[in-house]
């Protein structure tokens, strides 16, 4: 390329270059900033409250939304809508991060192993994650709402068996290559054991894969709660998480269609939110590459 | 608005004239359908042992068999196959059958029909359907006495016979013998009005049976089971169905909107928590369970979340049941007594109890528990749930494992429509006895073996005033039976949940 | 030949673990025979239905005869009709299947334009605009979509019928409903792959040698997203296989993901082996058509394949 043309085109690649950071930057502010204000809405919640979330009142059952009265309406036992999409702030987010944080857990473990592995521990490990995608999640949940009941914990055990697979595969996939990458090899043959070649090389380098699956698998997850929640397997009656509420409000969807706002909105916001994060995240790291690249 | 309306009515028509044409459906105009969403389809298929007598079982069953007696909303015994009976000695009734009375296969209804049927469930296979073991546990034989005419034997005397065979249906016998069980329930025949083209898991067709004693009017009878209440109405909004059962009561003026009446029949049948007062703890103390009765605001229930259409309950029956004590005043809501109760009971700081219950039995069930948490909370008592399955409520109930203090519990009196059903659950039985009072159980036996009726009503009344004051669960609301049945449905009732398929047409 | 048989080896030892871990997990969860002989029933018919369907022998002498019935796929009799169970789950394959397939093919038809369109300039107002829609859409279950679809076109409209069975035209809102549930993700993986290879080096030398845009997006883009996108379908084919449940619940459809409910509910073992065995079976044949897809699509996998 001659001398010439290259400053041609550099200012151009870099101010493009520029460009995209930024937007990707600006993804990623956002996003986090609509995630933390979430995660601080789960914590500080009661200061939100309009009312008690747990307080029923027959007489004032299905009331539609009103400034004065309940800002979202009241649900079929005259409970305050949107104190409860509040209170489910606590609930979803938590089930939905100890879920995706036990999904990743077990997917990378197995990811890494299989991939790393070229013998037969690969092939084990890769028909268990085959398994895993294979195995209807209702028999999980059924058989982990028999052994231990209804709540936050076991309903977060299942969504965290549940989503694991998908981020094995993710993480097997991508270890099979880094495991080629010169530097990896190179310290393979200076003798670097496995296990440290792991922690120093493979997990940093799947950091960003995994932080983008990460935030795919929390969306999904509150999806998921919603349907366990259809299916009479989710969160305990009565507690206000948006699945739940949700589930509660399929019989008013032409009387009290306001049942139906409240958690869909929390849910399609913090699920925008998750995203719009993989989506930065994702694009953060590919401008990066692209800058390593040149 | 009234454009869009005119528009979309317009362009609904134009696409059901269009779908008419495309669909090759040969449904000629003569043929009239009704069909029905149901909230399910009896799993065991056609095989009427192997289903209790409630729902999902009856809606189906009602359609192509008959008992030898039914039991009307009264709870009075009517005619069925039977069509008069009477005591012989104290363990023999001696029921004289209808005449001229035909299976749909074309097999003839005797006593011989009678007596295949009695002869399974008193085998070993019949003693292990839910029928033969649990329902008709005591009946020990049939013989014939002449072509209509059958004695059937129960181990004990037995005042109320005629009134628990409504829960047995009679198969044909033939075609019984030589299918077996297993694929008779694929086709199986009965004396009802529709004889069964199809089953599968999401659907039932029946077609007419002319020559059934309960002619239909219609020419088919579809069931289609649609588990989701919101789904049966939309189904019946649509047109798609003539008549969705079980709907909910907050659907009421939403299928009215549609042009469907809405028919409310009082179930026999209440919801309650039953307290595991064999267990010990808290329930045990008798006070503490009549505060806990007097802490709900059971009419504040039955008037909202039932519609109105369902009443508070005040004992373990309703109104429609053989024994049922008018005098019986319950527990009317009163907190400040639930308090008082609760204090002299030693727990003025409060109560902590756990119950296992299930939801989606009845209509608003979940409301109504959630309801009741939100009562007892404010006298002080924490109510904790634990949702389980049917299949995870059972193997409890049999052998009394539960965990915490109560668990759901309905009072059925169907389809006998008899107190002696719910009362003999609250008895101390052998096994798995969660609730135990020795002088109550005695009443109920002595009831068991009383054969004059006028005494036995009088002592069901007075075993009513007895339980009731001890309170083995918290009596909520007499529960209800809704059905939405659309627009050009004419005929239609139900007696103790069994429809009268046979009188349904559409015009 | 060697292949063959190791595929065919690691299909026996799937389905060998799958059905343990199933015959474990479903003893955890309940005794049959007492949901079998119903309520209140005594003790003496509980043990007389633990006897005929044999679940008073020991754990291991069960576990050896369940796998020797297996290995006959003979899955015993449903518990609750009495049926075969393999036979009778193999009655709803078929529409599950149609099911699968067709939502499949809406969901791609739908899905991968959408995804190619969005993903060739990424930044323009009007795609970011069905960026945002497909988040949104993301957001809501699939039950929520098929009841709103019902409110709509079966009940105000009276356009289409929600219940299963009613002819040709009752295809249409369960296949809406899972294309719709299904194309979010589809269009995402899509846009994300096309856009991944705007950035590669080949792409850009041959931008700047001044290849016409489409023809980089037929010739470079497309092959790339191939591999994402299949992998995806791939996994969504299967999910739905036995997960498409609550739409099938919805609309009544005689499908596989029905029948695991009520068998669940019924703990009708025989028929929940039966199933999720043929849904592993069906799951692995996906997954081997994947790879060979993976194995035509990009060389590179050819040799670090098993």
């Amino acid at each position: 390329m001659s001398k010439e043309l290259k400053n041609l085109i550099t200012p151009i690649t870099r101010r493009r270059m520029f460009k995209r950071k930024n937007r990707s930057l600006l993804t990623l502010r956002i996003s986090a900033t609509i995630l933390a204000l979430l995660f601080a809405i789960a914590i500080f919640q009661p200061f939100f409250y309009t009312a008690d979330p747990a307080a029923s009142d027959l007489s004032l059952r299905l009331q539609s939304p009103s400034l004065g009265g309940a800002l979202l309406g009241t649900d079929a036992l005259g409970q305050d809508v949107y104190s409860r999409v509040i209170a489910g702030f606590r609930w979803s987010l938590g089930i939905g991060t100890v879920g995706t944080l036990l999904g990743c857990l077990i997917g990378i473990t197995l990811g890494v192993s299989a991939a790393w592995n070229r013998k037969r521990l690969r092939i084990i490990l890769s028909r268990v994650i085959d398994i895993g995608i294979s195995f209807p999640y209702l028999i999980i949940a059924v058989t982990i709402v028999t052994v231990v009941g209804r709540g936050f914990w076991p309903l977060a055990l299942t969504l965290g068996l549940v989503c694991w697979p998908t981020i094995a595969r993710v993480v097997y996939a991508e270890t099979l290559t880094l495991r080629e990458r010169e530097y990896v090899t190179a310290a393979r043959l200076f003798g670097i054991g496995s296990i440290r070649s792991i922690f120093t090389h493979i997990l940093p380098a799947l950091r960003p894969t995994i932080q983008v699956v990460a935030a795919f698998t929390f969306a999904e997850l509150l999806i998921a709660e919603s349907g366990l929640s259809f299916l009479g397997l989710g969160a305990p009656l009565g507690t206000p998480t948006w699945g739940n509420m949700l589930n509660e409000s399929r019989l008013y969807m032409e009387s009290a269609p306001w049942m139906m706002f409240g958690p869909v909105t929390a849910i399609i916001v913090t699920i925008f939110a998750a995203n719009l994060l993989g989506e930065g995240l994702n694009a953060r790291e590919q401008s990066r590459s692209t800058r390593v690249s040149q | 608005m009234r454009h869009k309306k005119i528009l979309s009515a317009t362009l609904s028509i134009a696409m059901s004239v269009l779908m008419i044409g495309a669909s090759q459906a040969p449904v000629s105009a003569a043929t009239k359908t009704i069909t029905i969403a149901v909230p399910g389809l009896p799993p065991s298929q056609g095989n009427p042992f192997k289903e209790g007598p409630g729902t999902p079982g009856i809606h189906t069953y009602a359609a192509m068999f008959d008992a030898l007696t039914r039991v009307d909303n009264k709870g009075v015994v009517r005619a069925r196959l039977a069509t008069y009976w009477k005591t012989i000695n104290s363990t023999t009734w001696r029921f004289t059958l209808r005449e001229g009375v035909k299976f749909s296969n074309g097999e003839a209804f005797n006593a011989d029909a009678v007596n295949e049927t009695i002869d399974f469930l008193i085998s070993a296979d019949g003693r292990k359907t839910v029928i033969g073991s649990t329902e008709l546990p005591d009946v020990t034989g049939a013989t014939k006495v002449s072509e209509y005419v059958v004695d059937i034997t129960t181990k004990t005397p037995d005042a109320i016979l005629p009134a628990k065979l409504a829960a047995l249906y009679i198969v044909a016998p033939k075609a019984w013998k030589s299918a077996g069980q297993d694929v008779f329930a694929k086709a199986p025949i009965g004396t009802g009005p529709y004889k069964v083209d199809s089953i599968t898991t999401t659907r039932i067709e029946m077609s007419a049976f002319t020559g059934s004693w309960r002619s239909p009017k219609a020419d088919k009878l579809v069931l289609i089971p649609l588990r989701d209440a919101a789904s049966r109405l939309q189904a019946l909004q649509s047109g798609q169905v003539n008549m969705a059962i079980a709907i909910n009561p907050d659907q009421i003026n939403a299928a009215k909107s549609a042009k469907a009446t809405v028919i409310s029949v009082p179930a026999p049948q209440v919801m309650s928590l039953a307290f595991n007062v064999t267990a010990g703890g808290a329930v045990k103390d008798v006070r503490v369970r009549q505060a806990l009765n007097y802490a709900v605001n059971k009419e504040a229930i039955a008037s909202n979340l039932l519609a109105g259409k369902g009443k508070a309950a005040t004992q373990g029956t309703t109104p429609s049941v053989l024994g049922y004590n008018s005098a019986v005043q319950g527990y009317p809501y009163n907190p400040a007594k639930a308090k008082e109760l609760l204090a002299a009971a030693g727990y003025e700081k409060g109560l902590t109890i756990a119950a296992d219950i299930t939801v989606g039995s009845f209509p608003a069930d979940d409301l109504i528990y959630q309801s009741v948490k939100a009562d007892l909370a404010k006298v002080g008592v924490t109510l904790n749930y634990t949702t389980i399955t049917f299949a995870q409520w059972l193997p409890q109930y049999n052998a009394n494992s539960w965990k915490g203090e109560a668990f759901g519990l309905s009072w059925n009196s169907a389809p006998r429509g008899d107190a002696s059903r719910p009362y003999a659950i609250f008895v101390c039985k052998p096994v798995g006895a969660f609730y135990c009072n020795a002088e109550e159980d005695a009443m109920v036996k002595k009831t068991a073996l009383e054969l004059n009726a006028a005494k036995r009503l009088a002592l069901l009344k007075e075993i009513a005033v007895k339980v009731t004051a001890s309170a083995p669960a918290l009596y909520i609301v007499e529960q209800i039976d809704l059905y939405a049945v659309g627009k050009g449905v004419k005929g239609f009732s139900a007696a103790n949940r069994s429809i009268a398929y046979e009188n349904i047409y559409v015009r | 030949m060697k292949a063959v048989g190791s595929r065919l080896l690691q299909l026996v030892v799937l389905l060998g673990t799958i059905s343990t871990t199933l015959f474990l997990l479903l003893r955890l969860s309940g005794d049959p025979a007492i949901l079998l002989a119903g309520e209140g029933a005594g003790p003496e018919t509980i043990a007389a239905i633990r006897i005929e369907y044999g679940f008073d022998k020991s754990l291991t002498e069960q576990y050896l005869i369940f796998i020797w019935e297996i290995i006959r796929l003979d899955f015993g009799r449903s518990l609750v009709n009495s049926q075969p169970a393999f036979g009778f789950v193999l009655q709803y394959l078929p529409s599950t299947l149609h099911l699968t397939f067709l939502a499949i093919f809406f969901n791609s038809v739908i899905a991968i334009p959408a995804g190619v369109w969005l993903g060739a300039k990424p930044n323009q107002r009007r795609r970011q605009i069905l960026s945002t829609i497909v988040s949104v859409t993301q957001g809501t279950p699939a039950y929520v979509i098929g009841l709103v679809l019902i409110q709509i076109f079966a009940v105000w409209l009276g356009w289409l019928p929600s219940i299963a069975g009613t002819g040709t035209w009752a295809w249409v809102l369960p296949v809406a409903t899972l294309a719709f549930a299904l194309a979010p993700n589809l269009i995402r993986v899509v846009a994300a792959s096309i856009e991944d290879t705007t950035r590669q080096d080949y792409y850009r030398t041959a931008k700047a040698n001044g290849a016409a845009p489409n023809i980089l997006l037929i010739k470079h883009s497309l092959p790339n997203a191939l591999l994402s996108t299949t992998s995806l379908l791939g996994a969504q084919f299967a999910f739905l296989l036995s997960g498409a449940l609550i739409t099938e619940f919805i609309f009544a459809w005689p499908g596989l993901g029905l029948i695991l409910v009520q068998s669940i509910t019924n703990l009708d073992f025989p028929t929940i082996q039966a199933t999720v065995f043929v849904v592993a079976y069906l799951v692995f044949f996906v997954n081997l058509i994947m790879d060979q897809i993976f194995r035509f699509a990009d060389p590179r996998l050819r040799r670090s394949q098993l």
